[in-house]
């Protein structure tokens, strides 16, 4: 069964994780028993690991150079310079006052997941409003499709709508209605919200505690306010002008900073922003061969037309019963 | 503050740390004891930062990323106690649930693992997790954002310190 999870869900289980901590007691008395502890501790030190920063530096500098002498050969002399390229301050602020223009609008993303350059997961999802107040009705949905246990290849799974009335900031989740529908042939045994299962070839409709918003919603992982910031504090550079889906758009890259002692490897994330209504377009996390994953997230704001509108209702297929 | 006091102090948090960020006991312990050599040794320069603690914590997260990169270690005795990969071996834990998202969370790459337990466990914001990780938060974001795809979490899509434990 597939069990959708809240961050609530998220935490708890992660809290239970700290039943394998160590007593701190046996870790010092470890240390004083260790062959291996510094001199401090009655022992040698160990010899430190090698670390091969320092070819990797000189190696990424010598294909740095080649490039830029590949591009200086192959980019004519006296071309025209391309069109000046705005700050990714002034991107930022465009962002903020283009989201509040959509505020009312319904918001359709679909985000797609690979792995090691396979794809592994796809979500379609539908929100209205866009930009939810405390206090509004919000309906969204979500259809999605990933593998099983059994099979390797990305299936429909579940399609599921949620309304709910948008709570007080600073709250999250809120009880609302959900429909669920669980298609046959995922792979799966059920698709599993809260406390219900839903079976593979029915659908449902229960109360449930929910979320609020979407993925570009104030405060979300890549909501605006927190693009907007990130952009104007210079964590992200403007690349250049390019067209997407038909779209002129503003490609932005996150700039590395470049610590020696990063934990983390630099993760490309890109963003292309539309030249003319500054809303985002798409948002590529990832380099697409990483065991990492790669995610691909495509925006559309869609105007509240009763067409666009009733795309937030789950359709029921013919011959699933209610259960 | 000196090595001793900070281990009086702050060694529960910092193994508790260790153990939701590695999931099993023996290999918590054998992080947590390779880092407090490291820091031991350097004391005299992490005891006058503000907050020792944080940056034993990123030494935490960094040996946990490199740990099994290493050929000189060997696989820690204790790796076959119970682990949430073996959903059941520990009657402590009877929800199924929570047993299959830690399972989910273990299968996890690790550098999105960490990410997720400086988020949610730490209870840090991405900058904060960006400052400990020494990347930046879209970085921080892109891992999390994957993770939590895969481990299909509806996000509340408010500020998450709403959904986070009290730290």
């Amino acid at each position: 069964m597939r069990e959708t999870r809240t961050e609530s869900d998220l935490a708890e289980a992660l809290a239970a994780l700290e039943r394998y901590a160590p007593d701190p007691d046996a870790v010092l008395r470890g240390l004083r028993g260790n062959p291996l502890r510094p001199a401090a501790f009655g022992g040698h030190r160990r010899r430190r690991t090698i670390r091969w920063r320092r070819p990797l530096i000189v190696a990424a500098i010598a294909s740095a150079a080649a490039a830029a002498l590949v591009l200086a050969l192959l980019v004519p002399a006296g071309r025209p310079a391309p069109p000046r390229l705005p700050s990714a301050s002034s991107v930022a602020t465009a962002m903020l006052t283009a989201f509040d223009s959509v505020s009312g609008y319904v918001e359709y993303e679909t985000q797609t997941g690979y792995n090691l350059g396979v794809r592994v997961d796809e979500y379609q999802s539908w929100s209205w409003p866009a930009q939810p107040v405390p206090g509004q009705r919000q309906l969204s949905r979500t259809r999605y499709s990933g593998t099983s246990p059994h099979s390797a290849v990305v299936k429909l799974t579940e399609d599921r709508g949620t309304e709910a009335v948008v709570p007080p900031r600073g709250r999250g989740l809120v009880r609302g209605q959900v429909t669920m529908v669980c298609f046959l042939g995922s792979g799966q045994t059920g698709c599993g919200y809260g406390n219900r299962n839903t079976l593979p070839g029915t659908w449902s409709r229960f109360t449930a505690t929910v979320p609020i918003g979407s993925d570009i919603s104030p405060g979300a992982i890549f909501g605006p306010a927190n693009l907007a910031r990130d952009i104007a504090s210079g964590a992200w550079r403007v690349v250049g002008r390019t067209q997407l889906d038909g779209q002129p758009t503003i490609e932005l890259s996150e700039t590395d900073r470049g610590d020696n002692d990063t934990a983390l490897e630099p993760l490309p994330v890109r963003l292309w922003v539309n030249a003319q209504t500054y809303l985002p377009v798409r948002l590529v996390t990832g380099p697409p061969d990483s065991i990492e994953g790669m995610g691909v997230q495509d925006f559309h704001y869609l105007p509240p037309t009763p067409a666009n509108l009733a795309l937030l209702r789950v359709p029921i297929p013919a011959g699933y019963p209610r259960r | 503050m000196t090595f001793e006091e900070f281990a009086a102090a702050r060694l529960g948090a910092v193994v508790r740390f260790a153990a939701v960020l590695a999931g099993e006991r023996a290999l918590a312990e054998d992080i947590v004891q390779e880092v407090l050599i490291r820091a031991h040794a350097r004391w005299d320069r992490i005891g006058c930062l503000d907050r020792p603690e944080a940056y034993v914590r990123k030494m935490i997260v960094n040996e946990y990323l490199s740990w099994r990169r290493r050929s000189w270690r060997l696989i820690p005795a204790g790796a076959l106690e119970a682990s949430p990969d073996r959903p059941g071996r520990d009657p402590a834990v009877d929800h199924a649930e929570r047993d299959a998202l830690l399972a989910e969370v273990g299968r996890l790459p690790r550098r999105q693992k960490a990410v997720l337990v400086l988020r949610y466990y730490e209870a840090l914001s991405d900058t904060e997790i960006a400052e400990v990780l020494g990347c930046t938060p879209g970085t921080v974001r892109g891992y999390a954002s994957r993770a939590l795809a895969t481990l299909r979490v509806d996000l509340s899509r408010t500020p998450s310190d709403a959904v986070r434990k009290e730290s």
